[in-house]
């Protein structure tokens, strides 16, 4: 093979590795166990993380992109490396703005894994999925975030599971039961994907 | 460059030109398929005259009915348990709380195989037009012209709890989403993007039965779906009403009917172009499809059964006509699609619930019994599809996106009167609940239900595989419910 074709050779395998690594986003880690998410699931066991770090002071780690952070077992992590989420059902914000916070952390997670679409499951399996449960361990939610119960739900500020409508895998509809606390009544706050807008709803 | 290669410069040029042509080689063939695809449809030239009408379908004639719940019907109240400990098991707050059905109320059904287990119909499962609620869908059970097959799923490998928990087989992309799972369901292909549905594949296969090519074998009654999508066959949609117009018998004086003498003579000018000359063929078609199906859907039915008014009623009144008119279209085979939403009860499920199966048993029975009246009941199969089954536990006052889920054939050839396929274990957590709230792992996969349902429209065993790619996956080809 002549140089040239040799250069060429490996500037197509270069170009061909980088092509990869865009396409898929975060880098690939290793295969450890994922971390559960919630103190204790609807059985009562004790999630996975508490048993191996320690209980609530598991902490994950970042080391990934400005939307989330990815995890690992026995780390401090700083709830200020997930941006998004952050500021999710705190004090003084509407929930408005929090269904607009998970919208993000939805387009983030498209984002990341632009090929599998949205998280899918109940609340808690969605939960586990956006809190780094999932191949690449990455989380956009922290996995010990106020607004996760003790099922491992992810609640809207007045302590109920949002309820999580699987439109498409590009859409999500996020609805709020309010302060009521039940579903289907005037209070109900609803994020529309199809119209990309929040609304309120009877 | 090279002493030992005199030109590597005009050798690379060639590969990179030949790459070149070679890309263009495949797109100019894939362009040259889909314009043979619709040169097939433009070659039959204007169509044939309307036919006179006949009373009764060619003796081998086939039509398969595809009745899609839109939105996920929960079937954990469609067929419920009736024995003692399961209706009080369903009846708890660990089962389904609030939105349990009274046992009272409850149609007991007596399948011919029983698993150990009394089964019994939601009560407006009887519902029928004269309001006597003495032949609907449990009456046709009851009868033997309907089957229940229990807890069918979208699946890519046969699934286990422990696989499912573990992730370690491949699941059916974006479980419990309505559009991807409405999709696969119409695909029968739960692992790869969307190419066709299930129902174009059979009609790929099984047009040339028919005798007349040049109006689709595949109708559907609630505008484009993926279930008819095939590679040759194209969808024809139709409204309950008649055939979409597509242009205006008005005379000359009118404007509409100076636009029909318009595109006559823009459908009519010869094109050079191969693009402009298929679509002209395609749309001269479609009209003459439309202006043929108007015709035989105008005046009054070859029938007297009477149809709800409701929109399915209409659409299944429409399919029964255009059944009865097969042999004058020319068509020993025929695939419709028809559509009723409203399935996806997050919330105050049990009212709308009830009125949803009232209108399918009023209008399925109806159906039926308009193909006894025209003496084809043992050739039209009509089933049932829907996005996914709901959760068996409640939130309330509602259920939520599930998996597995029961379904119904109804039929002059359906070996009625039983339940195939394994009804699902309804325990919470139990070994067929994905989650903790009741999400049925499939027992029987889409692709064993359309198979089954495939190889009574007359498609062999040695191309079941080509309609079903992922069939050999699974244990059961035939379910033996036809």
């Amino acid at each position: 093979m002549t140089p040239r074709r040799a250069a060429l050779a490996a500037l197509l395998l270069l170009a061909t590795f980088a092509l990869y690594y865009l396409n898929r986003g975060i880098p690939p880690q290793d295969q450890r166990p994922p971390v559960s998410v919630g103190a204790a699931d609807s059985t009562g066991q004790k999630a996975a993380d508490s048993k191996a770090g320690g209980g609530g002071t598991t902490a994950p780690r970042r080391t990934g992109s400005s939307d989330g952070a990815k995890i690992s077992a026995g780390q401090a992590y700083n709830p200020a490396e997930f941006p998004i989420a952050a500021s999710l059902n705190a004090p003084g914000s509407t929930i408005q703005r929090d269904l607009d916070i998970l919208n993000q952390v939805f387009d983030a997670w498209r984002s990341n894994f632009p090929r599998e679409g949205n998280p899918v499951g109940e609340n808690r399996d969605i939960t586990r999925a956006l809190a780094g449960e999932n191949r690449i361990r990455f989380a956009l939610i922290p996995p010990r975030h106020p607004a996760i119960n003790a099922n491992g739900e992810l609640c809207d500020r007045w302590g109920t599971p949002f309820r999580f409508h699987q439109v498409g895998g590009e859409e999500m509809e996020i609805r709020s039961a309010g302060p009521d606390r039940r579903f289907a009544t005037e209070d109900d706050a609803l994020w529309n994907p199809v119209a990309g807008s929040f609304q309120k709803t009877p | 460059m090279n002493p030992k290669n005199p030109a590597p410069d005009l050798i690379r040029r060639k590969f990179l030109g030949q790459c070149c042509a070679a890309v263009t080689a495949t797109g100019m063939l894939s362009t040259l398929a889909q314009l043979r695809m619709m040169g097939a449809v433009a070659s039959a030239g204007n169509g044939p005259q309307t036919p006179a009408r006949a009373g009764a379908v060619n003796s081998d004639f086939k039509a398969l009915v595809c009745l899609f719940l839109a939105g996920g019907n929960d079937a954990n109240n469609m067929v419920v348990p009736f024995d003692t400990t399961g209706y009080n098991d369903y009846a708890s707050a660990a089962g389904r709380g609030a939105i349990a059905l009274p046992r009272t109320q409850l149609l007991e059904i007596k399948p011919g195989a029983s698993d150990g287990r009394g089964w019994s119909l939601h009560s407006s499962l009887n519902a029928d037009v004269a309001g006597t609620n003495t032949t609907g869908l449990k009456s046709l059970f009851d009868a033997g012209r309907m089957a229940v097959i229990g807890n069918v799923g979208t699946l890519v490998v046969p699934t286990t709890k422990a696989q499912y928990n573990a992730r370690s087989v491949p699941l059916p992309l974006q479980l419990y989403s309505h559009n991807d799972q409405q999709v696969e369901w119409q695909s029968s292909v739960a692992d790869k993007p969307f190419v066709t549905g299930w129902g174009g594949r059979v009609a790929d296969l099984t047009h040339a039965f028919n005798d007349n090519t040049s109006i689709s074998m595949a109708i559907s009654l609630n505008g484009q779906n993926s279930f008819q999508v095939g590679k040759r066959v194209v969808q024809f949609a139709v409204n309950p009403g008649g055939a979409i117009a597509l242009s205006s018998s008005a005379g000359s004086s009118t404007p509409a009917g100076v636009r029909t003498l318009a595109q006559n003579d823009l459908l009519a000018a010869r094109n050079a172009n191969l693009f402009e000359a298929a679509f002209s063929g395609v749309t001269r078609n479609a009209i003459d499809d439309s202006a043929l199906i108007s015709g035989i859907l105008t005046g009054n039915p070859p029938f007297t059964t009477a149809f709800p008014g409701t929109g399915l009623g209409q659409q299944l009144r429409t399919i029964a006509r255009l059944i009865a008119a097969s042999k004058e279209l020319g068509l020993k085979r025929q695939i419709f699609f028809a559509r009723i939403g409203g399935w996806d009860l997050h919330d105050a499920q049990l009212g709308a619930h009830a009125n949803l199966f009232a209108d399918v048993s009023r209008s399925v029975a109806a159906f039926h019994r308009t193909t006894v009246e025209l003496g084809c009941a043992d050739q039209v199969t009509l089933f049932s599809a829907s996005d996914f089954g709901r959760t068996y536990n409640t939130n309330g006052d509602g259920s939520d996106h599930g998996w597995g889920s029961n379904h119904f054939v109804v039929g002059g050839a359906v070996k009625g009167g039983n339940i195939y396929g394994k009804m699902a274990d309804l325990t919470i957590r139990g070994p067929d609940d994905a989650g903790t709230r009741g999400m049925w792992i499939p027992t029987t996969s889409v692709d064993e239900y359309s198979a089954t349902l495939a190889t009574w429209f007359g498609v062999s065993a040695t191309d079941l595989p080509v309609v079903f790619p992922n069939l050999r996956r699974f244990a059961n080809p035939n379910l033996g419910f036809l």
